[in-house]
């Protein structure tokens, strides 16, 4: 198992840090987040996403260089064809955000990201019953201490 | 925005798949897999560098890709 531990000023700027680093985790498998606000943490998301799309298409169109341009083009059919969903909605979506109270969750997440701190329990549930085998789990947290005790 | 990442298997350095620097784990933020199964990471101030963040791991997941079917082959 993977931690790693990402602190933030701003949910603006935790969510444009999630938006970077989603798209590498998609491609490994399902992804669960976790997030005391899931409807609106979803919206943000998926403007996000339109603007990494737009970002990437940008990239595709300028650059000469046919290996970047192929690694582009991959890069752009996978984030189109990500799916987002709330986890209650869809549990096998690609991208499932739930909140606390929609645990337990229904599957194995290749990464789970946390956006709202539980209590060391839970966590060390989420853990053992909902992470793949060297899963990551990334926590947005100011309360690292809690992550490290609990999951190290 | 200070980031660290700690692991389970006390890796102290780690290899950016960016700039080529292995750096301590506290610098660096964790992103795809390599071929092998295996964590690949990049320095994480690379990850406010937009454009290069994107393309850098866009190559290196093509790559792997590759690498993964010469593997099976």
């Amino acid at each position: 198992m993977y931690l790693d531990i990402r602190s933030f000023d701003t949910s603006e700027k935790a969510s444009l840090d999630i938006s970077r680093h989603l798209p590498r985790r998609v491609r490994i498998g399902p992804v669960a987040i976790i997030a005391d606000r899931p409807i609106i943490f979803l919206s943000v998301l998926r403007k996000r996403w339109t603007k990494i799309i737009a970002e990437v298409q940008r990239q595709y169109a300028s650059t000469l260089d046919a290996r970047k341009k192929a690694s582009l083009h991959a890069e752009v059919q996978l984030l189109e064809k990500m799916s987002f969903s709330l986890m209650r909605k869809d549990p096998h979506t690609g991208v499932a955000v739930a909140d606390l109270t929609d645990l337990p969750l229904l599957q194995h997440y290749q990464t789970i990201y946390m956006y709202d701190d539980p209590d060391p329990e839970t966590l060390k549930k989420i853990r053992d019953d909902h992470l793949s085998t060297h899963g990551l789990i990334v926590a947005y947290t100011r309360n690292p201490k809690l992550y490290i005790d609990n999951l190290l | 925005m200070a980031v660290y990442t700690a692991l389970l298997h006390d890796q102290i350095s780690v290899y950016c798949i960016i700039c080529r620097a292995v750096q301590p784990v506290d610098h660096m933020t964790t992103g795809s897999l390599y071929a092998d199964g295996s964590q690949a990471f990049a320095c994480t101030s690379h990850i406010f560098d937009r454009e290069l963040w994107i393309s850098a791991w866009a190559i290196f997941e093509t790559e792997q890709e590759i690498a993964k079917l010469c593997r099976e082959l």
